[in-house]
């Protein structure tokens, strides 16, 4: 018996955008690929400086992405330094804590963040930096620190949440236990409650960590530059891998160069495919995990 | 023999992962009578009335394998064959599950959405046929001003109704039931009891229950499961 | 004080100081911006041209770039998300399921760059060649991206709430001889809508909020799009192209109308959502 119309006519359509999604991934990853993979070498991160010396910041380095590379480094451990102490602590507060109106009305603000588009947060960024600049004696200019904050509060929102979920997501068995033997709710949440929720955290920090490293918008405004060696204090400017990438496909002079920005493209895409893949598998494991208890 | 029978399973083997759920059941169910298929629960008494109806393909990580032969139009035709349309094998074979599972629809809708499956939109013959169906579920005189109503408004024993209406409106051959009365009170399941013996003339009953004087008082034919075996535990002399 | 009141104040005040950078956010935006609130600026900045040597500096080219672009990125997404998560959920459920939607997770965590960088060598090219007019930069370049780069976590969105459907009316209907097409026009799609409504209303918010496609394959032009091939700006590339200029000059000024504008959109999308949401939980 054939397939009716309609069955026939929604298979088709499913697996047509199916196919035609994942083709479209597979074009950019493969194209990246083919474009940047010759030109990936030591070379390209060090230019003509030797690893070691570069490594061990003895030497600078002219013409390799390394700066770029230590930038958007310092960047991320900045900003997750900055964001993951106040994220969790008003995600614990939003968990455990916050009732009512005022946990719902907290809520609302942060959805509205998370919704916030990152030039407007970049902007913001920018605004404080001028403000600082008029107010305290025109020595501070859009710089590493800056951009730092601005990209906390970009993924502030997202800590947040995944931390509530994370804590509510916990069964009323294991939130029961502690109190049943005496403990205090501080002392619940310390020692029971948050390593319970560790790996929905933490794989929600990757996922933050994620998006402070692919994040352009936000640093155009607040500091970064094409060329700045690397980041001598947090009050100077820097270079970063997006905006390297951004910057070369605009501004590229020779071939030469513009291969340095596929190998850069390649370079962030696995940067992101590994912190998507540990966030997986630390994910994979706390799913495994919540079988078990079944 | 084969004339009086509606459904054959030969020996089907049902696994969920490892765990073996049906072992080599082997059963004749008669035409036009009302058999039931007792013991204690989670012998696979469930499963096997999933397996008359194929819903069991949708679960992940179970293997079927054996013949159902079911009597269609003159002829055998084993429903586990893999290229049995499984949308047509649920239009012959209906089925009403332990707890009511209206659709979050009016009470009209949720007949009339079995024909809107079958791409019957004429309205006259829809309202017609909507109103026969409520009324062989003895459902209609309870719901004939409020048919738009919201269905989950009804009383578990009504909404229960409502489901087997549902199955009826396309005349299946054969009605799965699954422990139809276990979640109404007695006197709602009464009504059901009375209604199922009706129904008894136009189609093959299968019911999965575990009231002893409910397979007393309803049941031509009783099955007993045990560990995934099935046996023939009485037949009464009308079959 | 005992330690049990110390904690629960740092963390209210954590989250008090959390939710405070979304009032700061406009606040600053206000100030900073703030002679474009008077004698009726603001509205004329939102309507007029952008014509510098007269003196214009209206954004309304941007507004219907940002809606040109994003609405064609919408018009690519939207079909494509539903059909990969009705894949998800009916068609091939199971271990085809759980594949796609692992590869559409780890999309979304492809750099905005990235999509950007490729378009601008793979695809603007491709336009340019094609339709043998203009430099490829263009709505159309910039929408094809914008939809694909929005496209998974539509999916994500999508698939969620149609899994969210109680199973038993998913059953009640495959019991009553429904194909999976009809369970999931019938029964699926209906019990989901307000989920499909949030998550199309929240890719929205993204694709008008993105700036890298805009900015890398739209061409940046600051005047009305007239057609798909032609170069168009959004607000949010403004504020990237316009932001080296003279801080005093009201050239400068107008990126905190474009700011304020994004910021407006999406947060009244974020509460629309959150309307719909609340009204969505069963009533008991």
């Amino acid at each position: 018996m054939r397939q009716p119309p309609l069955d026939r006519f929604v298979r088709l359509v499913s697996w047509g955008s199916t196919l035609l999604l994942l083709a479209s991934v597979a074009t950019v990853i493969g194209f990246l690929l083919i474009k940047g993979y010759s030109s990936l070498s030591l070379k390209l991160v060090f230019g003509d400086t030797p690893p070691m010396e570069a490594l061990l910041l003895r030497r600078p380095v002219f013409g390799g992405l390394f700066p770029a590379m230590v930038g958007t480094f310092s960047l991320v451990v900045l900003a997750i330094t900055l964001a993951v102490p106040l994220g969790l602590a008003a995600g614990i507060y939003m968990a455990e804590y916050g009732r009512g109106r005022i946990q719902r009305a907290l809520g609302l603000f942060f959805d509205i963040l998370a919704g916030v588009p990152s030039i407007v947060v970049g902007l913001f960024g920018f605004s404080v930096a001028v403000f600082l600049h008029r107010h305290f004696g025109g020595r501070i200019y859009p710089c590493l620190l800056i951009s730092a904050l601005s990209l906390a509060f970009l993924v502030l929102p997202y800590l947040i949440r995944t931390t509530q979920n994370a804590l509510e997501a916990l069964p009323e068995a294991v939130r029961l236990t502690a109190p049943a033997l005496g403990a205090t709710r501080l002392q619940n949440i310390c020692f029971v409650l948050l390593p319970r929720a560790l790996p929905g955290i933490l794989s929600g920090v990757i996922l933050a960590i994620g998006r402070c490293a692919e994040d352009t918008a936000v640093i155009m405004l607040t500091g970064v530059v094409a060329t700045a060696g690397l980041p001598r204090s947090l009050f100077s400017s820097y270079e970063a891998l997006p905006f390297y990438i951004y910057y070369i496909s605009s501004q590229y002079r020779d071939p030469e160069e513009l291969a340095t920005g596929y190998a850069a493209a390649l370079i962030l895409l696995a940067i992101c495919a590994m912190l998507f893949a540990a966030a997986a598998l630390i994910q994979q494991r706390l799913g495994a995990r919540l079988h078990q208890r079944l | 023999m084969d004339r009086t029978t509606k459904i054959r399973i030969e020996h089907l083997f049902f696994h969920y992962g490892r765990r073996r759920v049906l072992d080599d059941v082997c059963a004749e169910i008669p035409a036009n009578a009302i058999t039931a298929i007792v013991g204690p629960s989670g012998q696979g008494k469930s499963t096997l009335l999933t397996c008359l109806n194929r819903l069991c393909d949708a679960v992940a990580g179970t293997r079927v394998s054996g013949r159902v032969m079911m009597h269609f139009q003159g002829q055998w035709q084993d429903i586990l064959a893999p290229d049995v349309p499984l949308h047509w094998l649920r239009r012959k074979v209906g089925m009403v599950f332990q707890a009511p599972n209206p659709l979050p629809m009016s009470i009209f809708k949720n007949v009339a959405f079995v024909l809107k499956l079958t791409g019957q939109h004429r309205r006259p013959d829809v309202t017609d046929r909507v109103a026969q169906a409520l009324a062989r579920a003895f459902l209609w005189d309870e719901v004939r001003d409020r048919l738009h109503h919201d269905a989950r408004t009804l009383s578990g024993g009504q909404q229960q109704r409502l489901c087997i209406a549902r199955a009826l409106v396309l005349e299946p051959e054969i009605l799965l039931l699954d422990e139809p009365t276990s979640s109404l009170d007695s006197q709602a399941g009464e009504v059901i009891e009375s209604l199922l013996l009706a129904l008894r003339q136009r189609c093959t009953l299968v019911m999965v229950s575990h009231y002893q004087d409910q397979v007393r008082r309803v049941a031509d034919c009783v099955l007993q499961m045990e560990a995934g075996k099935l046996k023939l535990l009485r037949q009464s002399g009308s079959v | 004080m005992d330690g049990e009141r110390i904690a629960q104040k740092v963390f209210l005040l954590a989250a008090v100081l959390s939710a405070s950078v979304t009032v700061l956010l406009l606040v600053f935006m206000v100030i900073l911006g703030l002679p474009l609130f008077q004698g009726g600026l603001f509205l004329r900045i939102l309507t007029h041209p952008w014509l510098p040597g007269r003196q214009l500096f209206g954004v309304w080219p941007m507004i219907v770039g940002t809606l040109a672009i994003a609405s064609l990125a919408m018009a690519v997404a939207f079909p494509l998300s539903l059909g990969v998560s009705s894949l998800i959920a009916v068609v091939a459920p199971g271990r085809i399921a759980h594949l796609v939607k692992s590869a559409v997770a780890f999309m979304t965590g492809i750099p905005t760059v990235v999509y950007g960088f490729v378009g601008v060598f793979l695809l603007v090219p491709l336009v340019r060649e094609t339709f043998a007019r203009g430099s490829g930069l263009c709505v159309l370049t910039a929408g094809l991206v914008l939809g694909i780069l929005v496209a998974p976590t539509m999916i994500l969105f999508f698939s969620d709430a149609l899994a969210r459907v109680p199973g038993s009316h998913r059953v009640a209907a495959e019991a009553l001889g429904a194909t999976p097409a009809q369970v999931l026009v019938y029964v699926l799609i209906p019990g989901a809508w307000r989920g499909i409504v949030t998550g199309l209303v929240l890719s929205t918010g993204r694709a008008v909020g993105d700036t890298l496609i805009a900015l890398m394959l739209a061409g940046n032009a600051a005047q009305v799009p007239g057609g798909l091939l032609d170069s168009a700006r959004a607000l949010t590339a403004h504020i990237a192209l316009v932001i080296a200029s003279d801080f005093d000059s009201l050239e400068f000024k107008t990126i905190f109308a474009c700011g304020i504008l994004l910021y407006a959109f999406t947060a009244a999308a974020t509460i629309a959502v959150r309307r719909l949401g609340r009204k969505g939980e069963p009533v008991r």
